[in-house]
């Protein structure tokens, strides 16, 4: 069955999470976060695949929280490739972490790293390289423009 | 050896060739370029050189990339039939599990498939037909026509209306605001975002538009293998048809 699009809410040391998933297209109605009047977190990591309208949803409800303080965490491809095409998708908001792909060249198999912002901001570099977990080779290389992941400051 | 020809914005059907990014491109292109090659071969570059070939054809062959013979062929007539033609497609195309590149192609082809559906077809004061905010059934006649097609070298997505509306100064002007507006990407509209073009030239190596006015139009893209892509080489081609 098709994954359905939802937000689910909690709460973090005084901070509300926000937990988007499935796929944001334009029936997706961001109506809970539109709501929020305080800081909050917006954590991306279910999002399966984003399409235009979805893009202008999105963009709608961050104007109408204009003003808050927002982070988004654990973006998946899919979202890091609109905060680089679109700047009012991030609009005012801090990027805390991201999904960087990586393919194996060798045997063609796809992982993603959670990479921290504030580790990038520290200095800390985005492997280049790493380690296929299935066929043991040292090459996974990152899928796409590394730049693109690099979303601090 | 002919000289390389030079741009000349008011004249049609020109090759540019050079490196460039894809927004370098996209200002080329408002500026009425039909037909751009991005390649550290310039005009030697095979593909150019194909193109060049099919400049003055009045029914310009289909490039190397686009495997129209290889390729499945499925008609869509229904909006809410998409999500099961695009898993559908990635699943035949051998890419489902993985998530990279099935993410590309499930983005190119919904773009493409709703820019069909949504702004295809007009009714006859020149509104347009079908409102994205419904479910949307079109006639028999209008049925989009999807193609895709995969290699080892890449994938091949095409779609077809039946409105043939589609101009070059509509993918000029989506361009030219998604690359050089960061302020105003977005349109406002029911009908959709002016996104979806913008969104399916980033993604793709090969972009070519073939319009019959008043017909039908094509959309082909090709998006090269992962070892293969480079994002400094890509095309953009243009053809009128009856013009």
């Amino acid at each position: 069955m098709a994954a359905k699009f939802q937000i689910r809410t909690t709460e973090e040391n005084g901070t509300v999470v926000y937990y988007v998933s499935g796929p944001i297209d334009e029936e997706s109605r961001f109506s809970e976060i539109e709501q929020a009047h305080e800081r909050l977190i917006v954590d991306f990591r279910g999002v399966l695949t984003i399409n235009s309208c979805g893009v202008r949803n999105w963009v709608n409800c961050m104007k109408k929280i204009r003003g808050l303080e927002i982070s988004f965490r654990q973006c998946p491809p899919a979202i890091v490739k609109q905060l680089n095409l679109v700047p009012s998708f991030r609009a005012n908001a801090k990027v805390l972490s991201v999904y960087v792909p990586y393919l194996c060249f060798q045997c063609d198999h796809e992982s993603r790293l959670l990479v921290e912002m504030e580790d990038l901001a520290k200095g800390k570099e985005i492997p280049a390289v790493r380690k296929c977990e299935l066929c043991g080779q040292d090459e996974m290389e990152i899928d796409g423009d590394e730049s693109q992941f690099k979303m601090y400051g | 050896m002919s000289a390389a020809p030079k741009f000349d914005p008011n004249a049609n059907d020109q090759l540019i060739c050079g490196l460039f990014s894809k927004k370098e491109a996209a200002q080329l292109i408002a500026d009425g370029g039909t037909h751009i090659h991005s390649t550290t071969e310039g005009y030697r570059d095979e593909m150019a050189r194909f193109t060049n070939a099919l400049l003055n054809e009045k029914n310009p062959q289909p490039h190397p990339w686009q495997l129209l013979p290889n390729c499945r062929e499925v008609s869509l007539a229904s909006s809410g039939e998409r999500y099961k033609l695009i898993k559908r497609a990635t699943v035949d195309m051998g890419i489902f599990s993985r998530r990279g590149y099935s993410e590309k192609v499930e983005c190119v082809m919904e773009e493409l498939i709703t820019n069909g559906i949504f702004h295809a077809y007009v009714n006859a004061d020149g509104s347009n037909k079908y409102r994205r905010e419904s479910s949307v059934k079109l006639e028999d006649k209008e049925a989009l026509v999807v193609r895709y097609g995969a290699s080892q070298e890449g994938i091949f997505i095409s779609v077809e209306d039946k409105g043939g509306r589609l101009t070059l100064e509509d993918i000029g002007s989506a361009f030219y605001r998604c690359y050089y507006n960061p302020d105003n990407q977005i349109v406002d509209d029911e009908q959709g975002s002016g996104l979806g073009l913008y969104m399916v030239f980033d993604l793709v190596t090969h972009f070519r538009v073939d319009v019959f006015p008043g017909q039908r139009t094509v959309v082909s893209c090709w998006i090269a293998g992962r070892r293969i892509a480079h994002p400094s080489i890509f095309s953009f081609n243009f053809f009128k048809r009856g013009a």
